[in-house]
């Protein structure tokens, strides 16, 4: 078997079937630059000569054609030094190397075209493959099945999952009926409403497709009765509307949490709960990033709060797919966090963020647009427009009150973060947690001595505005230090 | 700082913002100046393919005013990269990697070697016919990396090995 002689050490080309895969993605990128060339082919006019079009054309393809066979040929990977090597680029070269050791796993993925041709598309999972493009886009199979036999023989330790069932498990969290109907009345039914407005959007626009002409008599009769219709009749819409985003609210928390439980085990949570779909999750402790819990102002007075993990990638993966747990007694919540780290807020005075933050922010991201928007507007709405300008006074109030409850609580291991407007968040962030710190200053902010500071974590980003620029670099200082003394693993 | 820590004195530690920049190499802002020129021709170029083809925008003043816009965008967008180009500098510890840059939003960057998952050195046309690359370290997650453009093809090349070195190290050290 050629196979079992590769020396991966020297530079190996892709299958041949990576040219034409090179060509469709050639092509699908000059589509997406010469839209507008295509669509000023496709609306031309009859009078215009065929000939300059078609010298474009034969043109371009011609271009295209002779990018993908350079971008095959120079197409190259191997291993150096326990270091996969991938040598790319025409225009653009590119030398990428992955140290082995941070692989975790290895993907082979077969599309129909892959199948014709007895290849693979390779793809390596890494905390950060995400953004890059570390992978093969066709490689034969044999092939493929020795890399990655000799990847995951080199690979300096694999990666331990926890065990799919452990009997010392122990629940700390489980949801009574009452606990989801608190869960549920103290819902978001803004939220619900909005999403029951969605729904009956587009089924009507559904049936409007059907039955264009007697939807529109109908409206037309309402619109009739409408005017006449009295206060109550509204009050009823009202409260109707508003029952129906309960019930909406009632049937999301029954669905999402119904036999819901969390219990704790060597190396990490298992999560379990649904009506319909029951999903189950393995969370291992070191895994999680952060942590963060909040509550509307309703639950904030109720003293329930919705809890959620993030753990590497977690700010790729889609919102239904998050680890969030509702936490309906406060005393749930240190046996949630206290694996990470305890909250350290509690009964401590924290630090505020500068003044100035209110009216920049208000400046920048509401009265600009909404003088913006005014001044457009005008042209239609005349004297109306100037509604718009409510919006000024609006933000400026936003921004106050999250610039008076914003706090920030330094200790030795961990800081947090804690906001709200009328509900609460809490952000609770170890530093041996974060990737890379950034700390950004505006022109204004440079003027006034103050800095905002990103901690990026592999699960998202923290970040606390307008401090004094010293205690940012402070912070950053004292980050940096932890990170770089810390022993355990981030992951 | 009110850090509860009684072993650290805060004031001891290493501070970031004491480090020695180093400015990214000056022929640099000869590929910002290319690359501004090379836009230029092809925004022209496609702006005149498309008036070839539109009989509305055949007229004189069209012409005019397509290629003074274009011009005075270019001109724009190039000041901006000078700029930025002169703020733009990298410097290098024992243990982390740091980035400056941005002229009107002012960014520095820090990544320690142990957070590092591997790195790549990549250069365009431009860059390549003037000796100079760019050197992208990747962290965990996407959308935290730190580019450094503007190095010589060398001087990227050898920090791309030493941090290759580091993060083994770093890997090792963390294994025992």
């Amino acid at each position: 078997m050629k196979n079992r002689q590769t020396d991966w050490s020297q530079p190996q080309k892709q299958a041949m079937i990576g040219l034409v895969l090179i060509l469709v993605k050639v092509i699908r990128r000059a589509i997406n630059v010469f839209l507008p060339l295509i669509l000023l082919y496709v609306v031309r006019s009859q009078t215009s000569s065929v000939d300059k079009w078609q010298i474009l054309l034969i043109v371009l393809s011609a271009f295209m054609v002779v990018r993908a066979v350079l971008e095959y040929f120079n197409y190259r990977y191997y291993i150096d030094n326990n270091e996969l090597v991938i040598r790319k680029g025409v225009f653009r070269r590119q030398l990428i190397s992955l140290p082995l050791e941070k692989i975790q796993g290895v993907q082979l993925e077969q599309h129909l075209i892959h199948k014709l041709f007895g290849a693979a598309r390779m793809s390596f999972d890494t905390p950060g493959t995400e953004s890059t493009e570390v992978k093969i886009d066709a490689i034969e199979m044999h092939q493929a099945a020795a890399l990655k036999a000799f990847i995951l023989e080199h690979r300096a330790e694999q990666v331990q999952l926890p065990a799919e069932y452990e009997y010392d498990e122990k629940k700390i969290v489980t949801l009574g009926l009452s606990d989801l109907l608190r869960l549920s009345f103290s819902a978001n039914h803004v939220e619900a409403f909005f999403i029951l407005l969605g729904f009956l959007f587009s089924m009507f626009e559904n049936i409007r497709s059907v039955l264009s002409d007697k939807i529109n008599s109908w409206v037309n009769n309402a619109a009739g009765w409408l005017p006449q219709g009295s206060f109550t009749a509204m009050v009823a819409l009202v409260v109707f509307v508003l029952l129906i985003s309960v019930v909406i609210s009632v049937a999301r928390t029954f669905i999402t949490y119904f036999n819901f439980f969390i219990s704790t085990r060597e190396k990490g949570f298992r999560i379990y709960g649904g009506l319909i779909n029951v999903r189950e999750k393995l969370l291992p402790y070191s895994k999680i990033q952060f942590i963060t819990w909040r509550a509307n102002l309703i639950r904030k007075w109720l003293g329930i709060y919705l809890l959620q993990y993030y753990s590497v990638g977690s700010d790729n993966v889609k919102d239904n797919q998050q680890i969030r747990v509702p936490v309906t007694r406060t005393d749930f919540l240190p046996s949630l966090t206290d694996v990470y780290h305890p909250e350290i807020a509690e009964g401590k005075e924290g630090r505020r963020i500068h003044r100035a933050y209110v009216g920049r922010k208000t400046l920048i991201s509401v009265a600009l647009p909404a003088l913006l928007v005014t001044g457009v507007a005008w042209y239609w709405l005349e004297y109306y427009a100037l509604w718009i300008l409510l919006l000024i006074p609006l933000g400026f109030f936003h921004h106050l009150f999250f610039a008076r409850k914003f706090r920030y609580y330094l200790s030795e291991e961990a800081m947090q973060v804690r906001t709200g407007i009328w509900g609460i968040q809490n952000v609770l962030l170890r530093w041996d947690k974060i990737q890379k710190i950034s700390v950004k200053q505006t022109l204004f902010q440079e003027k006034k001595g103050l800095a905002t500071i990103l901690l990026h974590t592999a699960g998202g980003t923290v970040l606390v505005p307008f401090i004094d620029k010293s205690d940012a670099f402070a912070i950053r200082d004292y980050a940096l230090y932890k990170i770089e003394t810390s022993e355990s693993s981030w992951m | 700082m009110e850090f509860s820590n009684d072993r650290i004195d805060i004031s001891d530690l290493p501070r970031a913002e004491q480090v020695e920049w180093q400015p990214l190499e000056s022929t640099y802002a000869k590929s910002v100046a290319f690359r501004a020129v090379v836009s230029w021709f092809l925004f022209c170029g496609a702006f005149l393919i498309v008036r070839y083809f539109v009989p509305g925008l055949q007229q004189k003043w069209m012409l005019i005013w397509g290629i003074s816009g274009i011009t005075v965008l270019h001109f724009f967008s190039w000041l901006i990269s000078y700029l930025s180009f002169l703020r733009k500098a990298y410097a290098l510890r024992e243990r982390d990697i740091l980035f400056r840059s941005g002229w009107i939003v002012r960014v520095e960057e820090v990544c320690p070697f142990s957070r590092v998952q591997h790195c790549s050195v990549s250069s365009g046309l431009i860059d390549r016919n003037l000796g100079l690359a760019t050197l992208r370290v990747y962290t965990a997650g996407s959308g935290r990396d730190i580019s450094i453009p503007g190095l010589r093809e060398e001087t990227a090349l050898s920090i791309k090995a030493y941090l290759t070195q580091k993060i083994g190290a770093e890997d090792e050290e963390q294994a025992n």
